[in-house]
C-alpha cells in the first residue's frame, strides 16, 4: 500500500542547490536504509521530508494526500524524525516522553515504553542533564508516544554501547511503523532494512533493482 | 516663523558650540576611535533638529489634525525602518515591524485621544506621540533581535518540537518568554528610577519652560505610562507575530541571516 511518496525533491541552502530532484517511494510499513559517504545529504533529506528545511522544491504526498492538503503539523505526526543529537526540553525525562503526546490528546503508558528503552528509572531526572546515548533513547521513546506511521530515523543508535543498540532494535523489529533509517553501521543497515536508497554528492544514485536486495 | 526664530538664543547656541567644538577637538587629538562618528553624530543631530523644529513649527501654525496624522505616519515608517534595519533589509521585515509599531502605538494614542487625556492639538500629540512611537520602535527592535538570537541558539529545541507536530508558537515559546522579559527592561527600569537617579527629558523641558514642577510631574508620569504601555504592545506583538517572519508557510524555522 502506498505510503511516501517524493518526486523531484531539491533542496536549497545559502544561495545554492544541495539536493538534486529526488524521487522515491516507501510502502506503509516499509523499512528503508539511506546510505552515502558523509555530505551526501542523507540528514538534508530526513529533515526535508518532515519540511523542516525551509527552501524546498518538489511533491510530498503520505497515501496519495499532498503535504500542503494534510498541513505540516498532521504531516509530521504521521512522520515523525528522530535526529541524531535530539535536544531535550525542560522537565524530567517522563515529560519529555509526555508533553508532545499529551499536546496531541494520546494517552501513554509512558512507564512501559522507558522500560523498552533501559530508562526505567531515570522517569523524574532531568532530561537536559542526560547523556547522548541517553537523549537518544528519550527521543525514540519521545517519537514512539505520539504513535507515528513512519520514523524518520537519523544515527539513532550512534552513542549507543552495543547491548543498547541491540534493546533499540529489537524494540524497533516490534514495533508496527515503517522508516527510513541513516546509520554508519551498514551492518545495521542490513539488519533493519528491507532495501537501501544511496545519495551521492546530493544526488539519488540510480539502482537497477530499485534499490531491492 | 521670523518671530519664532528671533526666539533663539545666539549667545547659548555660540557658547554651546564652543564648547562641543573644543570636546570634538580633544577626541581627534586623543586619536579616538569613535571621534570621526562623534563628529557625523553631532552634525546629524543637529541638521535632524532644525528640520524637525522647522517642521514643527509649521504644523503647529496650520494647527490641523489631517497634517498631525500624516507627520506621525511619517515618524511610524522612519521608526519601522529603523527597527527592521537592526534585523535585516528584507520588505518583510519592514512590514513586520510597521505592524507591530503601528498597532502598538494605535492601540494606545487612539483611545487615550479620545478620552481627551491630551489635546488634539499638534504641540500635546506630536511630542507625546513622538516618545510613544520611539519607545515602540526601541522595543520592537530589542525583541525581534533578542527573538532572533534565542530561537538560533535554540535551534535543535525548536525543531525538536515542530518534529513532533506541534504548532510554532508553542516549539518557540520560552524564546518568547524570555524576549518580552528582556525588551520590558527598559522601559521598566526607566519607571523605577524616575525621579531618584534622573529627572526624566519631558519634566526637564517643562521645567526649563517654566512649568509648576507637579503639573510637570503629572504629564511625566503620563508619558512614562505611556511609553511602557508602547513597550509592551510591541512586545507582545512581536512576540505573537513573530512565526509570520521566522517561520516559512510549511512551519520550518527560517531565520534571516
Amino acid at each position: 500500500m502506498e505510503g511516501l511518496r517524493v518526486e523531484n525533491l531539491s533542496v536549497r541552502k545559502g544561495g545554492s542547490e544541495i539536493l538534486h530532484g529526488i524521487s522515491l517511494q516507501v510502502a506503509l510499513g516499509e523499512r528503508v536504509g539511506l546510505v552515502g559517504g558523509s555530505g551526501a545529504g542523507k540528514t538534508t533529506l530526513l529533515r526535508a521530508l518532515v519540511a523542516l528545511e525551509p527552501d524546498f522544491s518538489g511533491i510530498l504526498t503520505w497515501r496519495g494526500s499532498p503535504l500542503a492538503e494534510l498541513g505540516p503539523r498532521a504531516w509530521r505526526r504521521t512522520l515523525v524524525l528522530v535526529g541524531q543529537r535530539p535536544a531535550m526540553f525542560e522537565g524530567t525525562v517522563a515529560e519529555n516522553v509526555l508533553v508532545a503526546a499529551r499536546h496531541h490528546g494520546l494517552e501513554v503508558e509512558v512507564q512501559g515504553l522507558l522500560r523498552d528503552l533501559d530508562l526505567a528509572g531515570a522517569g523524574d531526572r532531568e532530561a537536559q542533564a542526560l547523556s547522548e546515548g541517553e537523549r537518544q533513547r528519550v527521543a525514540l521513546a519521545r517519537a514512539l508516544a505520539i504513535r507515528p506511521a513512519m520514523l524518520l530515523l537519523d544515527e539513532p543508535t550512534s552513542a549507543l554501547d552495543e547491548d543498547r543498540v541491540r534493546m533499540v532494535e529489537e524494540l524497533l523489529a516490534r514495533t508496527p511503523v515503517g522508516w527510513i533509517l541513516v546509520s554508519h553501521d551498514p551492518a545495521q543497515v542490513r539488519r533493519l532494512t528491507d532495501r537501501q536508497i544511496r545519495l551521492e554528492g546530493g544526488s539519488q544514485v540510480p539502482s537497477s533493482n530499485g534499490g531491492r536486495p | 516663523m521670523s518671530q519664532a526664530l528671533g526666539s533663539l538664543d545666539p549667545w547659548r547656541l555660540g557658547m554651546l558650540g564652543l564648547y562641543v567644538g573644543a570636546v570634538l577637538l580633544m577626541m581627534f587629538r586623543m586619536r579616538l576611535p569613535a571621534a570621526r562618528e562623534a563628529f557625523l553624530a553631532m552634525l546629524q543631530g543637529a541638521a535632524q533638529l532644525a528640520i524637525m523644529g522647522s517642521v514643527l513649527l509649521f504644523v503647529f501654525e496650520v494647527d490641523h489634525l489631517a497634517l498631525s496624522v500624516a507627520l506621525l505616519t511619517l515618524m511610524v515608517l522612519v521608526a519601522a525602518w529603523t527597527a527592521a534595519r537592526r534585523i535585516d533589509r528584507r520588505l518583510a521585515t519592514f512590514r513586520f515591524a510597521l505592524g507591530c509599531i503601528g498597532l502598538a502605538t494605535g492601540a494606545i494614542l487612539v483611545p487615550m485621544a479620545l478620552a481627551r487625556v491630551f489635546e488634539l492639538r499638534p504641540n500635546f500629540l506630536i511630542p507625546i506621540s513622538g516618545m510613544v512611537i520611539g519607545n515602540a520602535m526601541n522595543a520592537t527592535a530589542l525583541a525581534l533581535e533578542r527573538l532572533r538570537s534565542d530561537l538560533k541558539l535554540q535551534r535543535d529545541r525548536v525543531e525538536a518540537w515542530l518534529s513532533l507536530g506541534v504548532d510554532p508558537d508553542t516549539a518557540m515559546g520560552s524564546s518568547a518568554r524570555s524576549t518580552l522579559e528582556a525588551a520590558l527592561i527598559p522601559s521598566l527600569n526607566s519607571l523605577k528610577t524616575t525621579g531618584v537617579v534622573h529627572i526624566p527629558g519631558m519634566m526637564t523641558g517643562m521645567l526649563l519652560g517654566g512649568q509648576s514642577p507637579m503639573k510637570a510631574a503629572e504629564m511625566q508620569l503620563t508619558i512614562l505610562a505611556l511609553i511602557f504601555i508602547a513597550a509592551l504592545f510591541s512586545a507582545l506583538l512581536v512576540t505573537r507575530l513573530a512565526r509570520r517572519l521566522f517561520f516559512t508557510g510549511l512551519e520550518a524555522l527560517d531565520l534571516p541571516a
